[in-house]
């Protein structure tokens, strides 16, 4: 527990994510993965969410990005409850929100430009948009010299860039980082979380999952600390 | 500009370069929809040709009645009675010096001076045929005509008729469970296709979905695929059924299979083809669709 930067973060009321008592719990197992969970991010944070392995970082993520339901609870993204969602309404609510991995998920025999140009093809952009925005973006992450290059031959590092930047070419409103930078050095972890700073300064929400205390604590603007899926403290701080 | 990347692929371009990454199973399974759907017409032709038997064989007729009357009148009265008690029989009256001459023609010279010498008496005869398939309406046709006191006797093919009957029903019903096996062989191999693809391409499956791609644009090149593969299968079907008959009936001219010429390739309504054409690409697209169903959930949740 935080306890000189703790605040109650529902005394800043509705935000752009309300979680309401979200328990989650995955069959077969003993203890849930969240445990009655009530939170509030605003549009615009920049938030950092800590605990160790284990700690119901990852479960949290997915249960914005609709990977998951909640066993009880709600989960409230954009004025939508999004825990009793239908499958075919998941679309429209995933392409608010960019997802970043710790291991990436790219297609490796695709190159950085058709990774990125993914996202806004799926959403049924022309083409010569597509380009545009993919290159554009590739730029900004300092990948414009590598647009054509297979993932797969890509270093840790500018895969991480790819993936930031296929997150964030559709403009989303909310930017999930799962472990980003667990898979690179310390050099290139700094860059990337720059880039999330960026993103977040455009008007991004960011919830970054961490449990490298030295990030978060370099970089937070917001923190959820969890441990064994149990909110133990949060706080909020003007950077 | 856009062009030079393959992700702006439209859904037959992704389609094709699907198809090409995994040509060995695409030309396997296409190999093995076409011979299925090969049989399968064979089996619907059959079918066609066994249904017009079957038409032939209730359209024979039902009865021969031999009336106990004494003048035209009273049997074309009585023929009226007989049309009345369904619309679905035809009758034919012949009179007796008509019935005489029919007999005549299959009698030896004893049995004519036998018949002179005796002065029988060739009676009316009422002849009903059917003009529907259903083999009750025979059934019902003998127990009706047999009530009536103008009727002296009835004589219908009976037995034969219905042997045949059952025998042409059977295979028809055979055929039928044949078609049925081959329709879900060609939905398995269809699956079977698709799911290797969508193994190959499970990551940029999940992918797609992460970043909020509908399941229709998800899915519609596996559909396609399918469909596809049953249209073109069924392509393969035609030739295959072309090349076969041409073989047996040109070729094999002189030996058995010239007695199966009422299983005629021409006469064949294009109906039939054209379903299985179009039945084909159906089952190819419904076992494509099968295949993502399967596991949508679990998929769209481990994105």
């Amino acid at each position: 527990m935080q306890s000189t930067l703790h605040v109650t973060i529902d005394e800043r009321g509705f935000g752009v994510i309300d979680f309401h008592h979200v328990t989650k719990r995955y069959q077969g197992q003993e203890r849930s993965a969240l445990d009655d969970l009530t939170l509030s991010i605003q549009d615009g944070d920049f938030c950092v969410l800590m605990g160790e392995s284990g700690a119901g970082k990852t479960t949290f993520l997915r249960l914005l990005y609709c990977a998951e339901r909640p066993t009880y609870g709600r989960v409230i993204f954009m004025n939508q409850d999004i825990s009793t969602i239908l499958l075919r309404e998941i679309p429209a609510v995933r392409r608010n929100i960019g997802v970043v991995f710790q291991d990436f998920k790219l297609i490796n025999n695709k190159t950085a430009l058709e990774n990125v140009g993914l996202v806004l093809w799926v959403q049924g952009q022309p083409a010569n948009m597509i380009y545009e925005k993919s290159l554009s973006i590739l730029q900004q992450v300092g990948l414009d010299s590598k647009a054509h290059v297979p993932c797969g031959y890509l270093s840790g590092g500018e895969q991480q860039r790819v993936a930031i930047a296929r997150a964030l070419v559709s403009k989303p409103r909310l930017l999930l980082c799962d472990e980003p930078t667990g898979n690179l050095d310390a050099k290139q972890a700094s860059e990337i979380v720059d880039l999330l700073i960026g993103a977040n300064l455009k008007g991004a929400t960011v919830i970054l999952a961490t449990h490298d205390p030295n990030l978060s604590g370099a970089h937070r603007k917001k923190t959820i600390n969890l441990s064994k899926g149990k909110l133990v403290g949060s706080a909020s701080v003007d950077l | 500009m856009a062009s030079q990347s393959k992700v702006f692929e439209s859904f037959l371009t992704r389609t094709l370069s699907h198809v090409n990454q995994t040509r060995g199973a695409f030309i396997w399974a296409f190999l093995t929809i076409g011979l299925s759907l090969f049989v399968l017409t064979f089996i619907l032709v059959l079918l066609f040709h066994f249904r017009q038997l079957l038409v032939e064989v209730h359209q024979k007729t039902i009865a021969t009645v031999f009336l106990s009357v004494s003048n035209e009148t009273e049997a074309k009265q009585f023929e009226e009675q007989v049309q009345m008690l369904s619309t679905q029989i035809k009758t034919k009256l012949v009179s007796p010096e008509k019935a005489l001459q029919k007999a005549q023609a299959n009698w030896d010279e004893q049995l004519d001076i036998a018949f002179h010498e005796q002065k029988i008496k060739m009676p009316w005869v009422l002849i009903v045929h059917s003009e529907s398939d259903d083999p009750s309406l025979s059934d019902f046709m003998m127990r009706q005509l047999k009530n009536y006191k103008q009727v002296e006797e009835v004589i219908s093919p009976g037995v034969a008729i219905k042997r045949a009957q059952w025998t042409l029903r059977s295979l028809y019903g055979l055929g039928w469970l044949f078609a049925f096996l081959l329709a879900v062989l060609v939905i398995v191999v269809v699956m079977n296709t698709i799911r290797i693809h969508v193994l190959k391409h499970l990551v940029e499956i999940r992918v797609m979905r992460l970043v909020g791609a509908t399941e229709t644009f998800v899915r519609g090149p596996y559909i396609v695929e399918g469909f596809l593969l049953g249209f073109f299968g069924a392509i393969l079907a035609f030739l295959l059924i072309g090349i076969f008959y041409f073989c047996c009936f040109h070729f094999a001219d002189a030996v058995f299979l010239n007695d199966l010429q009422w299983l005629g390739f021409y006469d064949t309504p294009i109906s039939i083809f054209l379903s299985v054409l179009i039945f084909g690409s159906a089952l190819g697209a419904f076992g494509s669709f099968l295949i993502l169903l399967q596991d949508y959930e679990s998929e769209w949740r481990s994105s």
